[in-house]
């Protein structure tokens, strides 16, 4: 019965003269706890479960990179001394680190971009009806399926120095010799075959989201534009994608944080190498912490690449908190 | 009468009950006398991995004890010992490779073991088990890398087997101009087991213990002239660009295909060629490793010992058990299925004696092998990679031989502490 009530009081349009204000207090302790408390209620077992399972982690972790845990005797004896910024002040002054945090911003950006426009550009295909499309679009998830270690694998078939189909289909081009180039001697060309792996295998699912974000765009928006002579390009730049902004966005996060911990692809083409040139932060923390057993420092490691990542969303929530009216 | 029976059976399954936890009390102590924990590293050979099953199925029978044998993936050993050491549910025996023992020994993790009676260990194998003094692990298998060859090619440019460095300059000269298509031999940027130890032939160290000391050795006039000698066969162009990142396998896989004329490699490699390309089969041919210019012809004897753990509450049987694997019989069984050889010098004879081809290895292995700097430290170094990282920016150009052994030796000394 009380149920009802409120929720006819709900229902009634507001500032409406007639509405009883002798109802709306005689509830407003029920509002309160509906509006405030059960919410609460509702998160709390989410919130302890998050905090257990990822907050626990997190401050275990910031804890550990300030100290100098290391090696077997910290961890049967518990040798471990507290030693401030040191870990940090040797990230930034080990070239090898201090190098492999800013590739990791910099080479994971550039897959974020190469992620979108490619995933853009293939839900803007998909979202045209044409004879195919549905093979098509089985066809572009198929490299979303593919276990991370499996796709660099081929990977690393396809750019071999010596057996690698791409030197060969390279080299029939007229003028061009690819014999023998080998992709993973440099980090700048070993990049590119990993971004190439990580580009192929984060699209599919930016493509298939804003498919389906495409769809949503109101046909007559589009019919008024063309009406008022847009171009496709401003269709799309000026309509379609700002209708979209809020999905991108979520999409930019999400290939943010893919994007910038990747380490199967990385540790199957060049493990990091030659001599540690294409290493970026998680093989760190991995060569650091699982390799060395250097806790501390693979610890402040992991903090700097969480402290990125923490970075690049709030800056992408902000954006997105700005869209909204 | 009813209510009495029923009383009676409470009391008998009571007894029955608490007999049973005695009984489980009893296993605790006395049982896990009766059962082992083995862990053996994944052979990735489901023959290979039934002959170790066998051995163990035999071990139950004559001891009428329980084993248990799992098996561990090779990458995922390091790790796995750690994180058991760490949390106290150790194995009572476990396999591991013979750079790792000196660290989780110096750790206190393994127990002192004593040879088997009259057993006489190859020596580059053994010496990695010795940790000021003390002897921490049975040497299992090993194997030592030689020179494989191909006697066609060698024939048809008309040269001999090189028997040192230079000569091996020399007759790779001769067949890169004599023969067409095969490059004389390729250098590998991340085949440290073939690049590490250039320096003992030089007649230096990777590092010498003096006292209580250890020193790096690469900063050196024979640290220099091993590194030289790999850049010469670089600078020679006959290993392809993506050599750089080459390791053991890729050298293996050019050599199975005919491209190059000879390589390092051990017994395991010459099996995987030979099952490969069954048509090189009577165009191999293996001699010992030359000699660099300091005489010397060492090689790294790589392999696994077996260590008990301190922890394991049935050290005694532990050792039985690992002793019962190197017996030459168990051991000439499985190392022959491998491709590597046993870890006593009965053994190393009983598995290749009079074999022209593979009898190269034995002898390689006992007499001219020897081990990485015995020391807790050396993980680390493994784990930094710092080594090979240094042989790669050679083949790169990024740094002069000088600056990469001064950039090993900081390595060594940073792992030092």
């Amino acid at each position: 019965m009380s149920t009802t009530l409120r929720k006819g009081g709900r229902r009634s349009p507001a500032g409406h003269p007639d509405a009883p204000p002798r109802a709306r207090r005689r509830w407003s302790a029920q509002k309160l706890f509906d509006d405030k408390l059960l919410p609460l209620l509702l998160v709390a077992p989410a919130v302890v479960v998050i905090a257990g399972l990822v907050g626990y982690p997190v401050i275990r972790t910031a804890v550990l990179s300030f100290t100098d845990a290391a090696g077997l005797s910290a961890l049967t004896g518990g040798e471990i001394n507290f030693v401030g910024l040191a870990q940090y002040r040797e990230i930034i002054g080990d070239p090898i680190l201090r190098r492999s945090a800013i590739v990791t911003v910099v080479f994971g950006l550039a897959c974020v971009a190469g992620t979108m426009l490619v995933g853009i550009a293939v839900a803007l295909l998909l979202n045209r009806k044409f004879h195919g499309r549905g093979v098509l679009a089985v066809l572009v998830l198929l490299p979303w399926a593919i276990p991370h270690v499996a796709a660099s694998y081929v990977y690393k078939w396809l750019f071999n120095d010596q057996y690698g189909i791409l030197n060969w289909a390279l080299t029939q081009l007229p003028g061009v010799d690819f014999t023998g180039f080998a992709w993973f001697n440099r980090w700048y060309t070993a990049f590119i075959v990993i971004g190439l792996v990580v580009i192929w295998q984060s699209f599919p699912f930016v493509s298939i989201a804003l498919l389906a974000g495409l769809q949503t765009v109101p046909s007559e928006v589009i019919d008024a534009a063309k009406v008022d002579g847009a171009s496709a390009w401003q269709q799309l730049l000026l309509i379609r994608l700002p209708m979209l902004k809020p999905l991108l966005l979520v999409l930019v996060v999400i290939s943010t944080i893919w994007n910038f911990k990747i380490f199967d692809q990385v540790w199957v083409l060049t493990e990091g190498g030659p001599a540690r040139q294409s290493e970026i932060l998680a093989i760190s923390v991995y060569r650091e912490a699982i390799l060395q057993l250097d806790f501390g420092l693979g610890s402040a490691l992991a903090m700097v690449l969480f402290t990125i990542l923490i970075l690049f969303t709030v800056v992408y929530v902000r954006m997105a908190r700005e869209e909204q009216p | 009468m009813n209510y009495r029976r029923r009383t009676g059976a409470g009391l008998v399954s009571g007894a029955a009950a608490l007999a049973l936890v005695l009984a489980g009390c009893g296993d605790g102590d006395g049982g896990d006398s009766d059962s082992l924990t083995v862990w053996i590293m994944e052979p990735g050979n489901p023959e290979v991995q039934a002959t170790i099953d066998g051995f163990g199925e035999t071990f139950e029978e004559e001891h009428g004890v329980s084993v248990t044998i799992e098996y561990v993936p090779w990458p995922d050993a390091h790790t796995q010992l750690t994180t058991a050491i760490a949390g106290g549910q150790v194995p009572d025996v476990a396999e591991l490779g013979n750079t790792m023992t000196p660290e989780f020994a110096e750790a206190g993790a393994f127990a002192e073991v004593e040879s088997p009676d009259g057993a006489e260990y190859v020596d580059g194998l053994a010496a990695s088990s010795v940790v000021d003094g003390v002897n921490y692990g049975y040497p299992w298998y090993a194997g030592a890398r030689a020179l494989i060859y191909r006697t066609d090619v060698f024939e048809e440019a008309g040269v001999d087997v090189p028997q040192s460095w230079d000569e091996v300059l020399e007759v790779g000269d001769t067949i890169a101009d004599e023969v067409d298509d095969i490059a004389p031999i390729h250098v590998a940027g991340a085949y440290q087991h073939m690049n590490q130890p250039l320096v003992w032939g030089a007649g230096g160290e990777i590092a010498a213990q003096q006292g209580d000391e250890w020193v790096p050795g690469y900063d050196s006039p024979e640290g220099h002239e091993a590194l030289e000698f790999f850049v010469e066969l670089w600078e020679r162009d006959w290993s392809p660009e993506g050599a750089v990142t080459w390791n053991s396998a890729d050298v293996r896989e050019a050599f199975a295909n005919e491209q190059s004329a000879m390589m390092v490699g051990g017994g395991w490699d010459l099996r995987v060629i030979l099952d490969d390309n069954p048509d090189l089969d009577g165009n191999v041919g293996v001699a010992l490793m030359p000699a660099g210019p300091g005489g010397s012809r060492d090689v790294f004897a790589g392999g696994s010992h077996l260590a008990v753990f301190e922890e394991s509450e049935n050290q005694d049987l532990a050792k039985e058990f690992a002793e019962f694997m190197i017996e030459t019989e168990q051991a000439t069984e499985f190392a022959d299925q491998i491709g590597f050889l046993p870890g006593t010098v009965e053994g190393v004879d009983a598995a290749v004696g009079g074999d022209p081809l593979f009898g190269v290895f034995g002898e390689q292995f006992v007499d001219h092998s020897r081990a990485y700097p015995v020391a807790g430290w050396w993980g680390s170094v493994e784990g930094t990679g710092a080594i090979p990282d240094e042989f790669q920016k050679l083949m790169l150009g990024d740094v002069t031989v000088p600056e990469a052994a001064a950039n090993i030796d900081a390595a060594l000394a940073g792992a030092i502490g």
